[in-house]
C-alpha cells in the first residue's frame, strides 16, 4: 500500500493506494456498493484504466479540492475519486468506466482518512484477492481501453506521453 | 509545502513545488485589487481555464507543452509538469557556442511546431525565445508560457501577430541570429497550408 498526504492539502490527512489483483469478489462489492453499504468507504478502480499511480494521486487530489470547497458532484470524497478520474461529466458513464464491474480481477483501492494500518487490516478482511505492491499498477493496465476511455489520438503511443494526455484531461474536466 | 519562487511577471508568480510525486510548476495569477472582487475572480477564472484548455488541445495535437496537472481556481493556481531544459533565448545567447547544423535543426523544430499550433487555430500571444525550450531528455521543442494564449476563429492576423512578436525578439534580442527565424518561416510556410496568407499579412505589418 502508498500511504502520503497531498501538497495542495497538507493537513488533509493521507491518501492511501492499494492494488489487489486476481479479485474473486468484484461482483459482491459491485452489489454492497450498489446499496450503499457504509463499510466500503473507499474509491473502488478498474485497474484496467490506470497507467500510473500518479493518475490516481491526480483524481484523489480533484476529489479532496472539490469536498474542501464544497463543490462535490457525487455522494462523496470517495465516488468522487472514481468520478474524476473519468473525462466523462456523466457520473454513471464515469463509474461503469471507471469504477469496479463484475468482471474487474485487477482492483486499485483509494482510501482518503484513517491510519494506512487500519486501512490495510480491513481492506485485507473485506476483498477476496491479493494484494500486491502499487508498483505493479502499471501493469494492470490495459492500453486500447485508455485510449479508447480518454480519446486519445493514434499518434500516442509513447507511456509517458499517454499518461500526460490523459491527466490534461482529468484536469480539465469540471472547468467550465 | 516548499514552494520556491522562479519568476515574478507581470500577472502571475511562478513556483516550483512538488506535486504528488512528481517536479511540477505552479503558476499563481495575482488578485488585481484595483478591480471589483467578483469581476476579478470572473477575469481570472476565465484565463486559468483559456490557458489549461490551450495545453491540454496543444499536447492532444502533439505540439509539446507542459503537461497541466491540476487547476485550483479557488486558489487561482495552474500546476503543470516543470521542463528540464533550457530556453532558446539561453541556447542563442552572446558567446553560446551554436553550430550552423544545430541552429537549422532548432528553427525546423520552432517552424514545425507553430505551423501545428495555428494550423488547430490556436494563439501563443507572448511568442519570445524565453518561451521556447528544448528538453534536456530527448531535445524536444518545447513551447512554455501560455498565459495569454486563446483559440481563434480562423484569423490570420493573429497569426500573424504570434510571428511578428517572435520576429522582434530576434530583431532586438538575437540580431546575430535572424537566418535562424528566416528558417522558421521556411519551415513554417512548408508545414501549414494556410501560412501563405498569414505571411502575407506579416509582411504587410512591416
Amino acid at each position: 500500500m502508498y500511504s502520503s498526504s497531498l501538497e495542495p492539502f497538507p493537513s488533509h490527512g493521507l491518501v492511501h493506494i492499494s492494488l489487489y489483483r486476481n479479485v474473486k469478489n468484484a461482483k459482491e462489492l459491485r452489489k454492497r456498493l450498489l446499496s450503499r453499504d457504509t463499510e466500503l468507504c473507499y474509491a473502488f478502480i478498474d485497474a484496467r484504466v490506470i497507467l500510473d499511480k500518479f493518475q490516481v494521486l491526480v483524481a484523489s487530489n480533484i476529489a479532496i479540492y472539490n469536498e474542501t470547497h464544497n463543490k462535490l458532484i457525487t455522494h462523496n470524497v470517495h465516488s468522487e475519486v472514481v468520478y474524476s478520474l473519468s473525462p466523462s461529466t456523466n457520473i454513471r458513464e464515469s463509474l461503469k468506466n471507471h469504477g469496479l464491474s463484475d468482471d474487474s480481477t485487477d482492483v486499485i483501492i483509494v482510501k482518503i482518512g484513517d491510519s494506512a494500518e487500519t486501512v490495510q487490516a480491513h481492506l485485507a478482511r473485506i476483498i477476496k484477492g491479493e494484494e500486491r505492491d502499487v508498483k505493479e499498477i502499471t501493469s494492470c493496465v490495459d492500453l486500447a481501453r485508455v485510449k479508447k476511455c480518454y480519446k486519445i489520438v493514434d499518434g500516442i503511443s509513447d507511456r509517458e506521453e499517454l499518461l500526460k494526455a490523459v491527466i490534461g484531461s482529468i484536469a480539465i474536466k469540471n472547468l467550465s | 509545502m516548499s514552494k520556491n519562487l522562479i519568476k515574478q511577471g507581470a500577472e502571475a508568480r511562478v513556483y516550483t513545488t512538488p506535486f504528488l510525486t512528481r517536479a511540477a510548476i505552479a503558476k499563481e495569477r495575482f488578485r488585481k485589487t484595483y478591480r471589483h472582487p467578483l469581476l476579478d475572480k470572473k477575469l481570472t477564472d476565465r484565463r486559468l481555464v483559456q490557458e489549461a484548455r490551450c495545453l491540454v488541445k496543444c499536447r492532444n495535437i502533439g505540439v509539446d507543452v507542459p503537461a497541466v496537472y491540476f487547476v485550483d481556481l479557488e486558489n487561482r493556481t495552474i500546476y503543470m509538469e516543470y521542463i528540464e531544459g533550457k530556453t532558446v533565448n539561453d541556447l542563442l545567447a552572446d558567446g553560446a557556442a551554436i553550430t550552423t547544423e544545430e541552429s537549422d535543426e532548432l528553427a525546423k523544430k520552432i517552424g514545425e511546431a507553430l505551423a501545428k499550433m495555428h494550423a488547430a487555430e490556436m494563439i501563443h500571444g507572448d511568442l519570445t525565445t524565453s518561451n521556447l525550450m528544448i528538453r534536456d531528455v530527448n531535445k524536444s521543442l518545447a513551447i512554455i508560457d501560455f498565459g495569454l494564449s486563446f483559440i481563434t476563429s480562423c484569423s490570420v492576423e493573429d497569426k500573424a501577430v504570434d510571428l511578428y512578436v517572435l520576429e522582434k525578439t530576434f530583431l532586438s534580442t538575437h540580431p546575430h541570429a535572424h537566418h535562424l527565424f528566416l528558417t522558421i518561416l521556411k519551415v513554417y510556410g512548408e508545414s501549414y497550408n494556410n501560412a501563405k496568407s498569414v505571411l502575407r499579412k506579416l509582411d504587410e505589418g512591416k
